[in-house]
């Protein structure tokens, strides 16, 4: 993909009560993957502008005064909302301002001439839209651009779980400009699930590395675990077990991986459990430094699987080394 | 108003949801788990994979002999001895992975385009056998050639199959690229069936586009488990796409949230509880659903 796309984080407006420390680290590591701004509150503004650069931070504001208020601070971009601009925003003079128009106005805007007229001459945000692809999702892309121009951005909702997809086709149906979120928190599309996408099928460079760090921060800043199969951020999203699977990856990773684990700082993990078959089972083996006779690998890869239904669960490398050492010392199932 | 169309829920918890890393369901388990599935009017249970192992097979079979409705089917690869394991318990649907990309070719493999056809037509024959309905899955059909695609589904159609599963098993789909391989797919005027993955988060919306160009059938998990960052959703994929189909599920069921911590308290697993190393105490057994 040849085109720059602006990509806007809006984590920091869902963090209300995050430490400034804290938030500093987090958007920090954020706006290291590649992505363009971060959106926060004026307050947050106040002690960010120090630590990081005011040309990735957009302020939110909802009042001519708190606009006058960041622009004495040193904002460089500012975000509002339809009723605000009206409202005594649009006659002031800020020279990067983008409007964002909820769901539920965006038809009157696309119908109405008048209304349209009112924001005629500003950047504009559609916001809130959850579903876009019940109908032709190219056709209203292609006329919110012929509207509101090809500089519009998009916030899309996740409330019919499809924030990311419609982010993504967003930017293939020609959109430079999208908002999302770590995790999509504040429902709302994936900004490490749309980064991961763009990367994988368009082949762009953003930095996915330091996803274990942004996910900590975010944990500690929220209190609030970031889920272990989490696509993209999730710490175990490369455990494998099942015995194709296992086999694929040991004869190309390629076969089963859609990105590299490395690409974001995770690493592959084989898991030996009631899926697992002889070959893992070896590769464990040998990780483990354990030199078993293969005349006893069926045996073990039996009480293994046993175990595991029994346990419901995978099994630790101490177990794994006792169930050879019974089977091996006295050709018996361990109990476990 | 017009009517919906009816999309076929074939859900997979039983097979690829329990391959998430670090599950492992026992035979009670799933044989609770399918009786709600049943209940609730699911069209399809992938059961399991019968060549795993005897308690997998007997765990499938125990499902055949109590459901009521959900036709059961097993998971095969493309082996004989898959085949005939299947056979054994005759279930409704004998579903066999053909590796269909160039790279799962020659990376997984190690064979030839020649070699997988000539394989896929021996075990369709050795399934058709035993009476069972037989389906195909197109594995990683995402980075596959369409050509090849619809090459191998004309043979399969006239070996007597009826429909063929579009299985984005890297999750690298994105709504625009899985709309336009479901409409050419479904030129061949075989039944086309989608499987996708979350690796990019875009498993529901892929289901719903593929539905909307024709796919009749979506696979989904409940919770989403799965290898890696999971399957499509079955609570969100129902949510998401509501408006615009139907999906044969019993309006006794519709809370579906209930039916969701249902299935996670029998299978013991939840939101929270995804260490690989210890499991909810919810089991089913803790839960009185045996």
């Amino acid at each position: 993909m040849n085109r720059d796309i602006y990509l806007t984080d809006k984590t920091a407006l869902e963090l209300r009560g995050a430490s400034p420390e804290g938030l500093v680290q987090f958007l920090d590591l954020v706006l290291g993957t590649g992505i363009t701004e971060a959106e926060v509150h004026p307050f947050q503004l106040k002690f960010l502008k120090d630590r990081l650069s005011v040309e990735k931070l957009a302020v939110w504001v909802e009042t001519p005064a708190e606009a006058a208020a960041c622009r004495r601070m040193g904002a460089a971009r500012f975000v509002t909302n339809a009723e605000s601009y009206l409202n005594g925003i649009d006659k002031m003079e800020i020279p990067d301002l983008t409007v964002e128009i909820r769901a539920n106005s965006v038809h009157t805007f696309l119908t109405d001439t008048r209304r349209a007229e009112q924001i005629r001459d500003v950047k504009i945000r559609i916001a809130g839209i959850p579903d876009v692809f019940s109908d032709d999702y190219k056709d209203f892309f292609s006329r919110v651009f012929e509207l509101f121009g090809d500089e519009t951005s998009a916030d899309f909702s996740n409330r019919l779980f499809c924030a990311t997809a419609a982010a993504f086709e967003w930017i293939h149906s020609g959109g430079v400009r999208i908002c999302a979120s770590f995790t999509g928190v504040g429902h709302r599309a994936c900004a490490e699930e749309l980064l991961a996408a763009l990367n994988v099928i368009d082949k762009t460079g953003f930095s996915l590395l330091n996803m274990p760090e942004i996910r900590n921060v975010y944990e500690k800043l929220t209190d609030q675990k970031v889920e272990d199969f989490k696509p993209v951020a999730g710490r175990n999203i490369f455990a494998f077990e099942s015995g194709i699977h296992a086999d694929g990856i040991f004869k190309n990773p390629i076969n089963y991986e859609p990105f590299m684990p490395e690409s974001v700082g995770n690493r592959r993990r084989l898991v030996i459990g009631k899926h697992s078959g002889r070959q893992a089972l070896n590769v464990k083996l040998s990780e483990l430094r354990l030199a078993v006779d293969k005349r006893h690998i069926d045996e073990i890869n039996d009480e293994v699987r046993r175990f595991a239904i029994r346990m419901r669960r995978a099994l630790r490398d101490d177990e794994i080394k006792a169930i050879c050492e019974n089977v091996i010392s006295q050709g018996g199932a361990y109990e476990g | 108003m017009k009517d919906k169309r009816l999309i076929k829920i074939v859900d997979t918890t039983l097979r690829d949801g329990e391959q998430r890393a670090g599950l492992a369901f026992s035979g009670s388990e799933k044989l609770a788990c399918a009786m709600v599935m049943d209940r609730m009017g699911i069209y399809q249970i992938e059961a399991g994979i019968p060549a795993m192992c005897r308690e997998e097979k007997d765990a499938i079979y125990e499902i055949m002999g109590h459901r009521k409705n959900a036709k059961i089917s097993t998971w095969n690869r493309m082996i004989e001895s898959d085949i005939e394991s299947s056979l054994d318990i005759c279930p409704d649907i004998i579903h066999i992975g053909v590796p269909v990309s160039d790279i799962q070719i020659k990376e997984k493999l190690h064979k030839t385009r020649d070699y997988v056809e000539e394989q896929m037509k021996k075990c369709i024959l050795k399934a058709l056998s035993g009476g069972s309905e037989v389906t195909l899955g197109f594995e990683d059909s995402s980075r596959a050639d369409m050509a090849f695609m619809q090459q191998l589904a004309h043979q399969a159609a006239s070996l007597g199959i009826k429909r063929i599963r579009y299985a984005d098993t890297l999750g690298i789909c994105s709504p625009s690229k899985i709309g336009a391989d479901i409409s050419e797919l479904v030129r061949t005027d075989l039944e086309i069936e989608c499987h996708t993955h979350d690796d990019l988060g875009m498993a529901v919306a892929n289901s719903i586009v593929a539905a909307k160009n024709g796919a009749e059938f979506i696979d989904t998990t409940f919770l989403g488990i799965g290898e890696r960052a999971g399957n499509c959703n079955f609570i969100k994929f129902i949510t998401g796409a509501k408006d615009l189909f139907e999906f044969g599920i019993m309006s006794d069921f519709i809370n579906l949230a209930e039916i969701d911590n249902e299935i996670c308290g029998i299978l013991g697993i939840g939101r929270k509880k995804s260490d690989l190393y210890e499991r909810g105490a919810d089991c089913a057994e803790n839960r009185g659903y045996l």
